[in-house]
């Protein structure tokens, strides 16, 4: 499960943040305890809470007391922002630099970006 | 005394000493009681048998001193031996143990030697009923000739030391293993060779090697002082012993 | 806070002659799990018997709760080390062995015991003696998880229990150290099993220290690389390579020590894959070639 190089509560952090946007986890679900995580993918609980209190930070996930964790309403469109942000300034920027390197002008990628299926047809 | 843990459970408040003393007395006395059953049983039966032939003239109940010097010897060797791994490595100090099995080795030292002068006193009351001579197994004395209360005091002191003697067996056989605890034996004997030979009330009580008249002076307040010194050893060679692995 | 500090100082336990620890400082703070590993002989039963204060030591000071803890009845008495060997009373059923530890020790919670005695299918009214090796095993957990100690110590205790006993073993312990906190310390050879639950590793070796770090940090310092074979060897120029695999064109190269971080996050881009050593990995290398590396907090 823990298939990454990151300390492990970044990585079940990750997964929460993953399910919230895939839809997995909805706005006002419970997610499992940090025993429940525990023991179910024998981790420390400790690492479990490290993890929600990153998301409960972020607004992504909030604590009900002596009920569990919640996802937070409008946790999605939070975690949807951010990425979109994220995906400009860490993917797309890389890429560009690449495709600078190779040669490829701007024109290219925007004949490229209009052969490809329209919005509609994506997902 | 408060611990800093936040447990549910109250702090005991029960020394750990005397946690440890009861359940080693509980021990001793679970088997005191079959061995002291079995002795009756077999005293009785054995004057009855005898008395069919001749006249009675010893006691049947001092026959068994032996059995309850060394029967409660070889427990208490047992007792250091896998007692005080289980005590320590169930999170108890040697110290308490030490004081633990002290305290339970003398009770039933004592407790043994009451129950045996009780039973020759009422020995001696059959046997006056039945004309029987209640003898020592010296010509001409008899056993409580000197009075009940100095002879259990003498047998108070020899099992006590039997006891105190286990105890170091035990510990010697703990440290040095098998052929070091042979070779310590004589030492680790010698609180009732000693007790036996200077600390006994009377000149001729029952020791452990006869009843031979004593040549050598002889004061209780020597026994205990052996008592105390079988203590004291104990003590030093258990307080800072290395924990062994439990057996098997 | 309720479990106790473990610390050390230059701590050398000897048997007559032969050194079995030398020179160890460590720091483990309290109520976090702590793995404890090294090959057979290194000298992790030593250091966790000196913890338990089993033996006293021969150089050096042990702190347990910031205090010596060699015949100081309350950190004893809170300290439980649950041995291979069992220390158990043979000849007496298990009922009677849990009447004893509560007797002994203050923190023991006799109704959980008796649920984790049924969990593992074991029969109260049985003795020690008459149990299977990973039955005694499964009987040794259940004392030390219900002593509730707060310094607990598990020394080897998976040898002899099946998978299924040591997933319930670690679920119990898990689930229970979520509800009561303590410090527990893990001595295990099973590191794949264990390795997620760890939050510090401390490694002896031949008696001493190797290192004693958070397990996030161990792990930052390994990569494996996955690619075609080419792309590898120009990624992992220069670095430590401790093991190398081919399949094919494909190359596996796990690396480890001071990454370059900037080259791993170019990796994608030349069709590499960079991931996480495992901790049983990282131990067997580090244990065949031992370089003193400086103890982290």
């Amino acid at each position: 499960m823990f298939d990454g190089r990151e300390p492990i509560y970044v990585q079940i952090a990750e997964s929460i943040r993953a399910e919230i946007l895939s839809g997995a986890l909805k706005e006002g679900d419970q997610v499992m305890s940090t025993t429940q995580y525990a023991t179910t993918y024998r981790i420390n609980p400790a690492t479990a809470a490290k993890a929600f209190a990153q998301l409960v930070d972020e607004g992504v996930l909030r604590k009900q007391r002596g009920v569990g964790m919640f996802v937070t309403d409008g946790a999605r469109t939070l975690l949807r922002d951010r990425r979109r942000e994220a995906f400009f300034t860490e993917r797309l920027a890389p890429v560009l630099r690449e495709a600078a390197l190779l040669g490829i002008t701007t024109a290219d990628l925007i004949a490229h970006l209009d052969r490809q299926p329209q919005e509609g047809d994506r997902q | 005394m408060t611990t800093t843990t936040s447990t549910a459970r109250p702090t005991r408040r029960t020394p750990q000493w005397r946690r440890s003393a009861a359940w080693q007395l509980g021990v001793y006395a679970y088997l005191m009681a079959w061995a002291w059953a079995i002795a009756l049983v077999v005293v009785v039966a054995v004057l009855a048998i005898v008395s069919r032939s001749v006249d009675v003239e010893m006691s049947g109940v001092a026959f068994s001193h032996h059995a309850f010097l060394w029967f409660p010897f070889s427990i208490a060797i047992m007792v250091t031996t896998s007692l005080l791994t289980t005590h320590v490595a169930a999170g108890m100090t040697r110290a308490s143990f030490i004081r633990g099995a002290i305290i339970a080795a003398l009770t039933t030292g004592v407790g043994n030697a009451v129950v045996a002068t009780t039973l020759l006193v009422a020995e001696r009351w059959v046997y006056d009923r039945l004309g029987w001579v209640h003898g020592s197994g010296d010509v001409g004395r008899t056993v409580l000739q000197d009075g009940a209360l100095r002879y259990g005091a003498g047998l108070a002191l020899l099992f006590s030391a039997g006891m105190l003697s286990g105890l170091l067996v035990g510990i010697c056989f703990y440290r040095l293993g098998g052929l070091g605890g042979i070779l310590a034996l004589p030492l680790a004997l010698s609180p009732i060779l000693l007790t036996g030979w200077v600390g006994m009330p009377s000149d001729d009580q029952w020791t452990a090697w006869g009843n031979a008249p004593g040549s050598m002076p002889s004061h209780p307040l020597l026994g205990v002082l052996v008592l105390a010194a079988a203590a004291a050893a104990y003590h030093l060679l258990v307080r800072r012993v290395p924990i062994a692995k439990k057996e098997g | 806070m309720t479990g106790y500090s473990v610390s050390t100082s230059g701590l050398g336990v000897s048997y007559g002659r032969t050194a079995a620890l030398t020179d160890v400082t460590i720091d483990l703070a309290p109520d976090r799990i702590h793995g404890l590993l090294g090959r057979n002989g290194a000298g992790k039963s030593t250091l966790l018997s000196t913890l338990a204060s089993l033996r006293a030591p021969s150089d050096g000071t042990v702190a347990v709760d910031g205090g010596d803890p060699f015949e100081d009845e309350r950190r004893m008495e809170h300290t439980c080390l649950v041995r291979e060997c069992g220390d158990v009373i043979g000849d007496e059923p298990l009922t009677v062995n849990l009447d004893w530890f509560a007797l002994a020790r203050p923190t023991f919670d006799r109704a959980f015991a008796e649920d984790l005695l049924d969990r593992f299918g074991l029969d109260p009214r049985k003795k020690p003696q008459a149990l299977s090796r990973g039955q005694a095993s499964a009987f040794g957990v259940v004392t030390g998880l219900a002593a509730r100690s707060p310094l607990t110590m598990f020394d080897e205790v998976h040898l002899g229990m099946d998978a299924p006993a040591r997933h319930t073993f670690y679920e119990a312990l898990l689930a229970d150290f979520a509800e009561h906190p303590r410090t527990i310390i893990i001595s295990s050879h099973l590191i794949n099993e264990i390795e997620t639950m760890l939050e510090t590793v401390t490694i002896i070796h031949q008696g001493r220290l190797l290192l004693s770090e958070e397990a996030d940090n161990l792990r930052a310092r390994g990569a494996t690389l996955t690619g075609p074979a080419a792309a590898v060897d120009r990624l992992t120029a220069g670095q430590t390579v401790i093991g190398s695999r081919d399949l094919g064109p494909t190359r596996q190269a796990t690396l480890f020590g001071d990454l370059d971080t900037a080259v791993l996050d170019r990796a994608a881009d030349h069709g590499v894959t960079v991931g996480p050593v495992p901790l049983q990995d990282l131990f067997i290398h580090l244990t065949e070639h031992p370089t003193r590396t400086e103890a982290h907090a």
